[in-house]
Order: C-alpha cells, then sequence, then structure tokens
C-alpha cells in the first residue's frame, strides 16, 4: 500500500498542489483536544480511535456501552475505518489517537519504520472455530493433506492468516510451501469459491457460521489450533509520541478495554448487543456465531509469538522486542 | 462515416428519441428480471429488476442514504469544480505556449495514466484522509480530459481568424481570448462532459475503498461486507449512481447543443 520514496518524491509536487486547493475547500478536521483538569489528571479525556467493521473490535463498543470509559473520565468516539491501512495514515496525522488494527500489519509498519508503534492494549485473540478452512460439501478436500497444491484465499497477502495457518500445517505434517494463497476481497469471497477460483475458503466469522449452515460447508483445519492456539489477531494501538504525550490517557484506555473484555467473558448479549452498531451482523446471527477471545489482560509472551514467527518468514527484516512495545497491564 | 456517405437520415423528434431510449432501459430492466425470475442467474447474486428498483425507491426516502449520497454528491462537485478551474487554464497555457507544452510533455504523459486509486495513501498522508482525498482524488483523474480537450481545441482555431485579429494589432492575449477560447470552448465542454462521468467513478470507488464512514460508496461497501452479502442494496445505491451520470450527462450535452449550434452545425450535425 504504502509508496517507496522515489515515488513519492516524484509525485510529490502535483499532489502538494492538489491538496493545497483540495484543503482550502475541503477543511481539514481539527481533533478536538481539550485536556480537563478535573479528570484525574488524564493529559487527554477525548479521543478518537479508529475500528474496524468486525467482531473483534467489539471491546471498545462495549466499553462505551457500558460506560467503562466514561467511569476512568475518557470520552472515545471510535470511527469505523475500511481496513487498517486506511488508519495508518489517520494516526500518523494525528486526526486520530489510537486504532484497531492486527498485529501483523502494525508490526510491518513498525518495521519499515512508517511509525513508531505503541500497543495499548491487546484487542482479540483467535478461538476455537473462528477461524476456518472450509471446503465446499462435493469437494475432494478431505483431510489438511489434501489441502498441498490447493488454492486458498487470504483477505491480504503476508498476513496474520497465513501466518496461523503455516504454523498449523506444519503442525499437520503439511507442507506450507505448497498452498497457493491468492487475495480476495471479503465479498468476493462467496462467489469465487462458488466459481471455483479458489479450492478452499480461509474463513472468519460471521461467514465460518453462514457457510455450515446455508452451504453445508465441512471444516477442514482449524488455523487457531495447535501451536497457534489462541494466536493473538488484533489489537489497539498508536504512536510512541502520542503515548509519551499522554501516558495516563493510555493507562485509563487500556483499563477500560480490559474491563469490558472481563465483561465479555461469560456474557455473549453484552457483545450481541454491540454488534449491529459497527457491524453487518444482526441481532439473530450475532448469537450463533463463535466470538474471538477478547483480552483481559496484556501478555507480552503470548504475543512475541506473532513477531517471531513473522521474522522466521522473513516478512520483518529485523527482530521486535514486543515487551518493549507494551505497556504495563494496570487494570485490577 | 456512415452520415457521409448515406443520405442524411430525417432527425428523429424529441419525442421519438426519448421512447427509443426509453424503450432500450425497459428492454434491460427485463433481461435482468428473466435471468433473476427463472434462476439462470443466482438471485441471490442478481436480484431481479423490480425488488432493485424498489429498493432504489423507498432508500431514497432513507435520510441516512440521503446523507451519503448527498456527501458524494458536494465531493462530486468540488472535484469536477476545480478540475476545471485547474485544466482549462492549463490547456491553454499548454496549448498555446509550445515551449511549455514540449517542457512539460513527458511529465504530463507519465502521470496521466496513473491510476487514481493507487494514490490514496500518498495522498492520505500528505493531506489527511476524508473528504480531501476522494476530491483530490477526482480532480486528479477528472483534470486529463478536460486539459486534453482544451489543447486540441486550440490547435483546431481557424488560423485566418487568429492572423486577421493580429493584423489589427491584437496582442496574444487579446487572441486568446476573443478568438483561441471561444473557438475552442466546444472542446472544453466536451472534455468537461466527460470529466463529469469520470469525476462520479472516482468519487464513488474512493469511498468504497477508503471513504471513512460517508458516501454512497460506503454504503455500498457496508452492504458488500454482510454475509450474506446485500445486493438488492449494492444494486439499488449503483442504479441512482448510474441514473445520475445519465442525467447530467444528457443536460450537458442539452446544453453545449443549445451554446454551441454553430460549431454542431458546422460538423454537420442536426441539433
Amino acid at each position: 500500500m504504502r509508496l517507496g520514496r522515489p515515488a513519492r518524491a516524484a509525485i510529490i509536487g502535483l499532489a502538494l498542489t492538489l491538496g493545497a486547493v483540495a484543503c482550502s475547500t475541503g477543511g481539514s478536521t481539527t481533533p478536538s483536544a481539550a485536556p480537563s483538569a478535573s479528570a484525574g489528571g488524564l493529559e487527554k479525556t477525548k479521543i478518537k480511535v479508529a475500528t474496524l467493521p468486525a467482531i473483534d473490535s467489539a471491546a471498545i463498543y462495549v466499553a462505551i456501552d457500558q460506560k467503562l470509559f466514561e467511569k476512568e473520565g475518557l470520552e472515545v468516539t471510535p470511527q469505523v475505518v475500511q481496513a487498517a491501512p486506511e488508519a495508518i495514515p489517520m494516526l500518523v496525522k494525528g486526526e486520530i489517537d489510537a486504532m484497531f488494527g492486527n498485529y501483523v500489519s502494525m508490526f510491518q509498519a513498525h518495521d519499515k519504520q512508517a511509525l513508531k508503534l505503541r500497543i495499548l492494549a491487546e484487542g482479540s485473540r483467535a478461538a476455537p472455530d473462528s477461524l476456518s478452512i472450509m471446503a465446499l460439501p462435493n469437494s475432494p478436500i478431505k483431510t489438511a493433506k489434501d489441502l498441498e497444491g490447493k488454492t486458498i484465499n487470504v483477505n491480504v497477502l503476508h498476513n496474520f492468516q497465513e501466518l496461523a495457518l503455516t504454523q498449523v500445517l506444519k503442525a499437520n505434517n503439511v507442507d506450507p510451501a505448497k498452498i497457493k494463497y491468492v487475495q480476495v476481497t471479503f465479498q468476493n469471497i462467496m462467489p469465487s469459491w462458488k466459481g471455483g477460483q479458489i479450492d478452499a475458503a480461509y474463513l472468519g466469522e460471521p461467514m465460518v457460521t453462514a457457510a455450515t449452515s446455508s452451504m453445508g460447508a465441512r471444516k477442514i483445519l482449524d488455523p487457531a489450533s495447535g501451536p497457534a492456539a489462541e494466536f493473538p489477531i488484533s489489537g489497539y494501538v498508536s504512536t510512541q509520541d502520542w503515548y509519551d504525550k499522554n501516558p495516563k490517557t493510555a493507562a485509563a484506555f487500556q483499563r477500560a478495554i480490559h474491563n469490558a473484555a472481563k465483561l465479555m467473558e461469560n456474557n455473549r448479549e453484552v457483545v450481541a448487543k454491540v454488534l449491529p452498531n459497527f457491524t453487518q451482523i444482526d441481532a439473530a446471527t450475532a448469537a450463533t456465531v463463535t466470538f474471538p477471545y477478547f483480552s483481559s489482560n496484556d501478555n507480552p509472551v503470548r504475543l512475541q509469538r506473532v513477531a517471531d514467527w513473522m521474522l522466521e518468514a522473513k516478512w520483518l527484516t529485523k527482530a521486535i522486542d514486543v515487551k518493549s512495545l507494551m505497556s504495563p497491564t494496570t487494570s485490577g | 462515416m456512415s452520415a457521409q456517405t448515406l443520405a442524411p437520415a430525417r432527425p428523429a423528434s424529441a419525442a421519438t428519441r426519448w421512447s427509443r431510449r426509453a424503450g432500450g432501459a425497459l428492454a434491460f430492466a427485463a433481461l435482468i428480471e428473466l435471468l433473476s425470475r427463472t434462476g439462470l442467474v443466482d438471485p441471490e447474486t442478481l436480484p431481479p429488476a423490480t425488488a432493485i428498483l424498489g429498493r432504489a425507491a423507498t432508500l431514497m426516502a432513507d435520510p441516512a442514504f440521503r446523507a451519503h449520497a448527498l456527501t458524494s454528491l458536494l465531493a462530486w462537485a468540488a472535484g469536477l469544480g476545480l478540475a476545471a478551474v485547474i485544466a482549462v487554464p492549463l490547456g491553454l497555457l499548454l496549448g498555446s505556449v509550445p515551449i511549455v507544452d514540449a517542457a512539460t510533455r513527458s511529465v504530463v504523459e507519465f502521470l496521466r495514466p496513473i491510476p487514481s486509486v493507487a494514490l490514496i495513501p500518498l495522498v492520505s498522508l500528505l493531506i489527511g484522509t476524508g473528504l480531501q482525498v476522494r476530491v483530490t482524488l477526482a480532480v486528479y483523474a477528472s483534470l486529463w480530459p478536460i486539459l486534453y480537450n482544451t489543447m486540441y481545441g486550440l490547435r483546431g482555431v481557424d488560423p485566418l481568424a487568429k492572423e486577421s485579429l493580429r493584423s489589427y494589432g491584437f496582442g496574444p492575449l487579446a487572441v486568446l481570448m476573443r478568438v483561441s477560447l471561444p473557438s475552442s470552448a466546444p472542446f472544453i465542454t466536451t472534455g468537461f462532459r466527460l470529466a463529469a462521468g469520470v469525476a462520479l467513478i472516482l468519487i464513488v470507488s474512493t469511498e468504497i475503498v477508503a471513504g471513512r464512514g460517508e458516501g454512497i460508496g460506503v454504503f455500498i461497501f457496508f452492504a458488500g461486507i454482510a454475509v450474506p452479502a446485500r445486493m438488492t442494496d449494492i444494486l439499488a445505491a449503483v442504479f441512482w449512481v448510474g441514473l445520475f451520470g445519465v442525467l447530467v450527462n444528457a443536460l450537458l450535452v442539452a446544453a453545449e447543443q443549445r451554446a454551441f449550434r454553430w460549431h454542431h452545425a458546422r460538423l454537420g450535425e442536426t441539433a
């Protein structure tokens, strides 16, 4: 997604010209930031956070719905974006304070020095059956071994889907190098699966439930099992610079997210209630889908796995010490 | 051209032309209805035309959808307007000063084929996300038809008229304003009409990729990520975008024919 330096330099002049004109008419949005002295010493009480229209983002909406941010003296405005790469420029430019993003993308951005990453709070981890490699009822694919030489979709190449599946395939004596991955947008998964462009589908919820009930699809493999069990997927992140300026706000935000996750642990209703606010999942579907795990504490050990596997796959140029990017857990 | 070899056909009356167009649209709708109702195409993928049109009607009554549509409309108007403001003077400059044209040609030829959507990350980082991105990309893409038509329009200006003015002592600027600009105006408006369509495509597609919550493209995106995808919603929104494009085009064609009757008469067309 990001252009290289030479390409940037080449078109920067024109883009600046256009930009100057567009800015003068479009008007720029300035984040409202009025630090209030009465809010327990928080550096900033109103923050904007980019979220994704996926179940994984639920904790922030539960925290809003259950007034957990309010308790911390925080007013959080979520801004749904269509994909995490859209939010990175917003974060870099200070249009938002934090964003919900998957670790693989965020570590890659950090590695390429697109931003200096700071993890504010862990978000979601893959739960059993929340992700699934599935085959259509009449497909010759029966076992994990049958996946060799086959084509599987991913939302984005070289992302967490491949990373987790690679480990699970190895554990099942399947050669991960023999899988062909193609990038298929979310909307096109079902058509390309039915049309035969992909042999097996890599699905997340709510598609796993939909494919099982409406198409009779069979589950071949759970990409979040064995070595990749409870694989951390996404978290709430910001830049180191923002964190240095707002450490108390960051701690308050983390507490509210962790408390929301605790509340969500054994309470599906509290999650199902907020899903229609930011996803396309209606109340009926919300009652049947498998949720991911929502993290109620931060754990550098399990998150380090993601960075290590990325290094192993050569998606990173150097090792990342994940602990150095994380904040101490302040929730009780 | 067949018009030159065959005896000129009698121009159809406005009523006949409109009824033919409506007939074509009806036939197209009937085809969709048939494909869907007979199950030749999965009705979940292609809902019947009546369902799409019915949904389009109810969508217009939905304030949320109207807000999306209004955002897109404003972004479109801003993008197209800015493109014209930039491209017409630039086209006049490039078309009338050969040395500037020669010096910038390679850059222009390099920039022109860049797909605007590829510039989203760059534009977002430079000037911020949201409305600015949409408008900037629409300006970028719709600049070219106006720019090129302006340049080609200038090329076709009657040299005799220019010479006459010069011999009466008019300066280059006066020649440009009195002869070159009026005589290339029909080309410029054609460029503008093409740009109107390009800008519409860019606005909606940018919204689908990175709309940040507002616009018809965002509505289409969210309908698309539902499981199963809400195809009727998607196609109903697409219907409105298409209809808007047709109306704008028809209006601009009518305006062109009214304003430049002399031009069309010269080309042997019937208005």
